[in-house]
């Protein structure tokens, strides 16, 4: 069989339009000025009151999250020096969004134990950003 | 390509020294030996039974990736050489038509030639016969003194009706024959443009007809690829399972053994047996497969560097942020890209109305805070042409200084990392159309063959001043 992508098989699947990293990236409202947003591959953070400064937003790489009206929880593995994901490296945050409050990082222990504190419902799920895309 | 994972790291080859030690000193040697005689063998068993699974899983995924590349190219092949038929169905009825048109023409000229050519040579001997006759006529008036009785006017007279006789005879002739011409040669223009309009319309049809054939075809192709790969995902997870259902119970064997050799404690927790092997490698590994593709995608080698530097100057003309944004992706280990000012990106993102909002929305955060330093990183969102194609969602980060005097100095610049993602949703809308999820999924595939390289680029834009 043959191995062979053709140019021709390249260049139509890139058709007329233009071509991109961008075209993967998506956003999607959170509530209360917090945004899911994914920057490039690895990129996926989540801004508090509109923010990604460090001490405000979800870091990358958020890999799931769920959220309601007040709280957004998240599971952000982490990225080494190349922005890639680091095998078996998690942290996790919850954001109190009506009060721009980013609580983390927690291990799952610390996560779990905090949730119950501040009484974050149990019906918040995390699923993953990726079916969050619109 | 696949984690050496820790427990075949800890316990394949023989107890370490420093390990037996510990046993050697422990209250129940004979147990955790005990226990050693069932893990070891099961750890080997273990390292076998994932190696397999995963291998099994690489190969599934390679012969999906070998797949998907022949029917593209396949595909492609079908796609180009359809349109090359219609196109040349068309240009052969045109040329057909442009043949038989000029038969009709030069038949009907040469119909009305043979009519015109004699009549005017009538006209023209006609024309010479009379003027020798005025001649003779004018030469016998001046020398007899009018002695014929014909004056010089009346020769004129004559010589001029009969001139205009022949005239009117010969365009009499040529009009017949034209309306000749033109009755044959009008149905033959309208047959001509009959065919060539429907042959134009037939190719439309036929163009349309293809691409929206071969659209569908590549549609299915991007779900078949979704579904195959979410198939070898679940095969994957139920070997996985397997080995770790078998591994679960080689620790309760060994817990077992632990405890018929020891007597006492009754429970495994008592005894401070804390083998980490339960969780950890096997669902990073699997967390890895999804998200960074540490698998091999032989099936794609052979789409080079050399093919992505000519996309990257095929887009560098008609969208050159994401063209140049590419090119720099094809270099070994891309540094971290800076564009410096005045750069035609830097231009693109200053002059874009959505970094005009950006700079508005900064403003408008920070006025009624008063005189002061502010810096924070906001995002940025574009959502069409060049500046979604490179960019679509980057971060701006941001100094901005409001000045006593009511003047603020904004610098501001724009982040973003080079990186493609894999798009599993194929009907979502998320991609504008098959082809660029296509697309997308193969640059994601050269990303993990080195082909293509992330890397991090920056634009700083000129520092904006005004009043607030």
């Amino acid at each position: 069989m043959c191995r062979v992508i053709g140019l021709g098989a390249v260049l139509f699947i890139f058709g007329c339009d233009g071509f991109g990293p961008g075209y993967t990236d998506f956003h999607v409202e959170l509530g209360h000025n917090c945004q899911l947003i994914q920057m490039s591959g690895s990129i996926v953070n989540i801004t508090v009151n509109g923010s990604l400064s460090e001490e405000d937003c979800v870091p990358a790489k958020v890999v799931s999250c769920g959220f309601d009206q007040k709280y957004i929880i998240a599971k952000q593995q982490l990225l080494d020096e190349k922005y890639n994901p680091v095998s078996g490296k998690y942290q996790f945050w919850i954001v109190d969004a009506p009060q721009k409050k980013r609580y983390g990082p927690f291990s799952d222990k610390e996560f779990n134990a905090k949730r119950r504190e501040l009484g974050v419902p149990e019906s918040i799920k995390m699923r993953s950003t990726d079916s969050y895309r619109p | 390509m696949i984690e050496v994972l820790e427990p075949r790291v800890v316990l394949s080859a023989s107890v370490p020294a420093d390990i037996d030690q510990f046993i050697q000193d422990s209250s129940n040697p004979d147990g955790w030996y005990a226990a050693l005689d069932v893990l070891v063998p099961a750890v080997a068993q273990y390292a076998i039974d994932q190696d397999a699974a995963i291998d099994g899983y690489n190969s599934l995924i390679n012969s999906i990736a070998q797949q998907y590349a022949d029917d593209l190219s396949a595909l492609s092949t079908l796609r180009q050489t359809s349109l090359q038929g219609a196109n040349d169905a068309f240009w052969d009825a045109v040329n057909s038509a442009e043949q038989s048109l000029t038969t009709t023409y030069n038949s009907a000229m040469t119909a009305y030639s043979n009519i015109t050519n004699p009549a005017n040579q009538v006209y023209e001997t006609l024309v010479q016969s009379l003027l020798d006759d005025f001649n003779n006529d004018m030469g016998m008036v001046n020398s007899s003194g009018g002695g014929s009785g014909v004056t010089e006017e009346e020769l004129w007279e004559t010589m001029l009706t009969a001139e205009v006789a022949g005239w009117n005879a010969f365009v009499g002739v040529r009009e017949g024959a034209w309306s000749t011409f033109t009755s044959t040669m009008d149905p033959a223009v309208a047959s001509w443009t009959t065919t060539v309009d429907t042959a134009y319309v037939d190719r439309e049809v036929a163009f349309a007809a293809i691409r929206s054939s071969t659209d569908t075809q590549l549609s299915l192709l991007n779900a078949w690829l979704a579904t195959d790969l979410a198939l070898a995902d679940t095969e994957l997870q139920s070997d996985l399972s397997l080995v770790e259902a078998n591994w679960t119970s080689a620790m309760s064997s060994a817990t077992a053994a632990w405890l018929a050799a020891s007597g006492t404690p009754t429970t495994a927790a008592a005894s401070g047996w804390n083998f980490p092997m339960t969780t950890g490698p096997i669902l990073s590994f699997w967390d890895d497969m999804r998200g960074l593709g540490q698998l091999s995608f032989d099936a794609l080698e052979s789409l080079n560097w050399g093919t992505w530097r000519l996309i990257a100057s095929q887009f560098l003309a008609e969208k050159p942020v994401a063209g140049m944004l590419l090119d720099h992706a094809l270099q070994d280990n891309p540094p971290t890209l800076t564009f410096p000012a005045g750069h035609f990106v830097n231009k693109a993102i200053a002059d874009s109305s959505e970094f005009a909002c950006v700079v508005g929305e900064i403003l408008e955060d920070h006025i009624a805070d008063g005189p002061g330093t502010y810096k924070k990183r906001v995002p940025i969102h574009y959502s069409n042409g060049d500046l979604e194609a490179g960019i679509k969602n980057a971060t701006i980060d941001y100094t901005l200084v409001l000045n006593a005097g009511h003047t603020y100095t904004l610098n501001a610049t724009l982040i973003d990392i080079y990186d493609f993602s894999i798009s599993w949703n194929y009907y979502q809308g998320n991609l504008n159309g098959a082809g660029l999820t296509a697309a997308a999924n193969l640059a994601w595939a050269s990303q993990h063959l080195s082909m293509i390289e992330k890397y991090k680029w920056t634009a700083p834009m000129t520092p904006i001043t005004g009043e607030w």
